[in-house]
Formats: structure tokens, C-alpha cells, sequence
């Protein structure tokens, strides 16, 4: 009984917390002995800042984990809103994104971009490596007419899927550089505002005239009519997926929507 | 009932570490690369053991592919969720390890992923913590590679 009361007070001079850490670090399990590739496969999950601003922190081999070049061959990276200060944000993202693009030490074959970045960050990126074969662009602010856009597609001569999506000044131009300088294109994504300038079947054209060996096309919100269509259609034989939404100065309907759905495999049309 | 008997020929017997026969369908099988070269390497016939899973791990492994493979396509994202809802942080690490050794590709993809979710937006000490990691970098190297991204928190903090 004594015993007990002393154990009592001894419980209440301060080392209630210890024993509560005790059955807490019990509660929780160690992941110490987590193999090294489960370890990687892990971080390769974490959000690019999570893992640059904290994880490579953690210990010695996450530290060495983070400075492999292949842990960076694909870089996604997102907006996130982080202070009060959109500007001081993007900038910060910025030099972020230009830091895992040098670890990634000229391996980088795939990236995407949401949310932030312009044209020094686009020309970072293509300098960065030959081997870039995916190149996503969403919300981005690329002022076109400031940017040598056959400089930037030459970079590319790997490009094999190019998403560009709601970047304001994206015109033919870029489409055009990119289907003359990057053979191996095939995938093409393009989604845009409708209301933005720009003539009507103009980017149609310039994938139907540059880009024959394309096999999937995406188009949203685009300018297209049945003229466009058909030029693409003629342009690009080895269509395979043609997805084609928000495109009100298209009427689909007798021959052409026959036509479409022949020659394409998966079509898709609202 | 010839069917059935040819069916149950055609499964595979699994033994855990704990001593519990599984029998699965090639199928299943084969969706665990680790079996699947086993497989081919040994007699088919033969009861392969697995000396580094228990039956939880793997009741839990074939429960997923099963699952998935029984459900549409559009409502696999709910499965999957409800799926990695249902593990403790406890039974998350032991049945990581277990798929990784069995390498099933599938929940090798979906499973970091649940563990990245867990640890975002989560501060180097919260890290540790987590994941019962000891810090073994000395202050001087620590304070080197911090100065190396010091520019991350420059202006950061000033608002």
C-alpha cells in the first residue's frame, strides 16, 4: 500500500507525461525498418515543397534520397497558396520549381506546371534537359510575343505529349514551332478560354499542316469549325482519339460526324 | 462440380510466416510479381511459403484485388479510399512492407500515395516523429544545407 502511494506521487510530480509518451510511442509504429525503395516511392509522392522545404531534413538518407537526379525525371508542381502576397508567392514557387529542375541534373524527361511560372521558368525548363518528352502547361502566364517560340521547341527535340491549358497568349505560333521543330509528337492537349482573341480555325490549321503524326488531340473551348476539322481530319492521318468540347463554331452532323467516326477510334464530341 | 475440381487444381497455395494456407486463383496470383516468378520458378503444384508475410497482410492483399477486380471502373476510387480508410497507421506500415516484398504494383502506387497524403503540409519534426526517425545529421551539416535553400524562406516569414 505504501508502495502504491508513492508510486502515486511519484506519477504526479511531472512524470505522468513520460509514461503517457511510453504508451504513445507504443500506440504508434516505428518505420524505421521501412525498406529504402518503400522509402523512395513514398517521397516520390510528397508534394515538391513538402519534400524541399521539410522531408529532405529528416535524416541523412532522405537527405541523400532527395539529391538523386532520378528521384526528378517527372516534376509536378502546383500552385499552393502560401502568404498573403500572390506575387511574392508565384516568385517563390518559382525558384522552387528551378531548384528540383537543377537536382534533377539534365534527367528531367517529364514536367507540369499548374498554377505558376512565365517565360524565364519555360526557357529554365527546356534548357534544362534534351530529354523532356511531356511538357504540361496550365495557368501559367507566357506572354507569347516576348518568348522565340522556335528557340524553345528546338529544345524539344524528345517532345512527345504537349498539354497546354488556359495559358493566355498561347497562339498558333507556339503550335506551329512545335510541330515543325518536335517530330515525335503525338499527344496534344489544348484547352482555352473562348472569348480570348484569335482567329477562327487558326490553331486547327497549324496542327492539320505541322503536326501529321499526332494520334491523340484534345481541344476545349477552341475556335474550330468543320472547316478546321476536316483540315485536320486530312492533316492527320494516325488520329487514334479526338476529343473535341466547348467548340461552338462547330456543327457536327451528316457527312463530317460520319467521317469522324470512322477514321477515329475514340471519338468524342459535345 | 468438374469444373469446380479444375478450378481448385488451378489455384495456388500460399503459406504465411504465421502458418495459414491461402489457395488463390492465378489470377490473383499473378497480380503479385514476387508469386508470379515463384510460380514459374517452382512446381506449381507445390505450396509456396512466404516467410516474410502474415495472414493479415496478406487477407488484406487478396481482399484488395479481389475487391478491385470486382468493381467498375468509375467506382474503384471509392473502393480504394474506403480500402486504405479501414487500416490503422500500425496496419498501413506492416502491410507496406508486405506489398513491397510481394511487389503487387498496383497498391505499390496507391499506397505511398496515402502515406505522402498523410505526411503533407508536416514539419521536419513532425517527420521524425511519424515515422520514428532519429535525427543523424550533426548542427553543422544541418546548418549548412539549411542555408543552401535559406532563399525558400526569405520574404516568407516578413508578411
Amino acid at each position: 500500500m505504501e508502495n502504491f502511494c508513492y508510486f502515486i506521487s511519484w506519477l504526479c510530480k511531472g512524470n505522468l507525461k513520460f509514461i503517457k509518451w511510453k504508451i504513445e510511442s507504443k500506440r504508434k509504429p516505428n518505420w524505421v525498418e521501412l525498406p529504402r525503395d518503400i522509402t523512395r516511392m513514398i517521397l516520390k509522392k510528397l508534394r515538391v515543397i513538402d519534400f524541399i522545404l521539410e522531408a529532405q531534413y529528416v535524416c541523412c538518407e532522405w537527405r541523400n534520397i532527395c539529391k538523386d537526379p532520378l528521384m526528378w525525371c517527372t516534376i509536378k508542381m502546383a500552385y499552393v497558396w502560401i502568404s498573403t502576397d500572390r506575387c511574392l508567392c508565384h516568385s517563390w514557387l518559382n525558384k522552387i520549381c528551378r531548384y528540383v529542375i537543377d537536382l534533377s541534373s539534365g534527367h528531367l524527361n517529364h514536367i507540369f506546371i499548374y498554377g505558376f511560372g512565365d517565360n524565364n521558368l519555360l526557357e529554365y525548363i527546356v534548357n534544362s534537359s534534351n530529354e523532356i518528352r511531356i511538357l504540361g502547361l496550365k495557368y501559367c502566364s507566357i506572354e507569347e510575343k516576348k518568348l522565340n517560340v522556335y528557340e524553345i521547341a528546338k529544345k524539344l527535340p524528345q517532345l512527345n505529349e504537349l498539354s497546354v491549358s488556359y495559358c493566355r497568349e498561347i497562339s498558333k505560333d507556339f503550335l506551329e514551332a512545335i510541330g515543325i521543330c518536335c517530330p515525335r509528337i503525338t499527344k496534344l492537349i489544348l484547352c482555352k478560354w473562348l472569348h480570348k482573341n484569335g482567329e477562327i480555325d487558326e490553331d486547327a490549321f497549324a496542327i492539320a499542316k505541322n503536326m501529321p503524326q499526332l494520334t491523340y488531340l484534345y481541344l476545349y473551348g477552341n475556335k474550330i469549325t468543320n472547316v478546321g476539322l476536316l483540315a485536320i481530319l486530312d492533316g492527320c492521318p494516325h488520329l487514334k482519339w479526338l476529343h473535341i468540347l466547348v467548340c461552338p463554331y462547330l456543327n457536327l452532323k451528316g457527312s463530317l460526324l460520319q467521317r469522324c467516326r470512322q477514321q477515329i477510334k475514340y471519338f468524342h464530341f459535345n | 462440380m468438374a469444373e469446380k475440381a479444375s478450378e481448385s487444381s488451378n489455384s495456388i497455395s500460399l503459406n504465411t510466416v504465421d502458418g495459414k494456407i491461402f489457395k488463390v486463383s492465378p489470377t490473383i496470383a499473378n497480380q503479385m510479381q514476387t508469386i508470379q516468378s515463384l510460380i514459374k520458378a517452382y512446381d506449381s503444384s507445390r505450396v509456396i511459403s512466404l516467410p516474410h508475410v502474415n495472414a493479415f497482410h496478406l487477407s488484406k492483399i487478396i481482399e484488395y484485388l479481389e475487391g478491385k477486380s470486382a468493381t467498375t471502373v468509375s467506382a474503384v476510387k471509392e473502393f480504394e479510399a474506403q480500402f486504405m480508410k479501414d487500416l490503422s497507421l500500425k496496419q498501413l506500415k506492416g502491410l507496406l512492407i508486405a506489398v513491397g516484398y510481394l511487389k503487387v504494383n498496383e497498391l505499390l502506387e496507391l499506397m505511398p500515395k496515402t502515406v505522402a497524403k498523410l505526411i503533407e503540409n508536416k514539419s521536419v519534426e513532425f517527420l521524425r516523429k511519424f515515422f520514428g526517425i532519429v535525427n543523424d545529421f550533426t548542427p553543422s551539416e544541418e546548418a549548412k544545407i539549411r542555408e543552401e535553400i535559406a532563399w525558400a524562406f526569405d520574404g516568407v516569414d516578413e508578411d
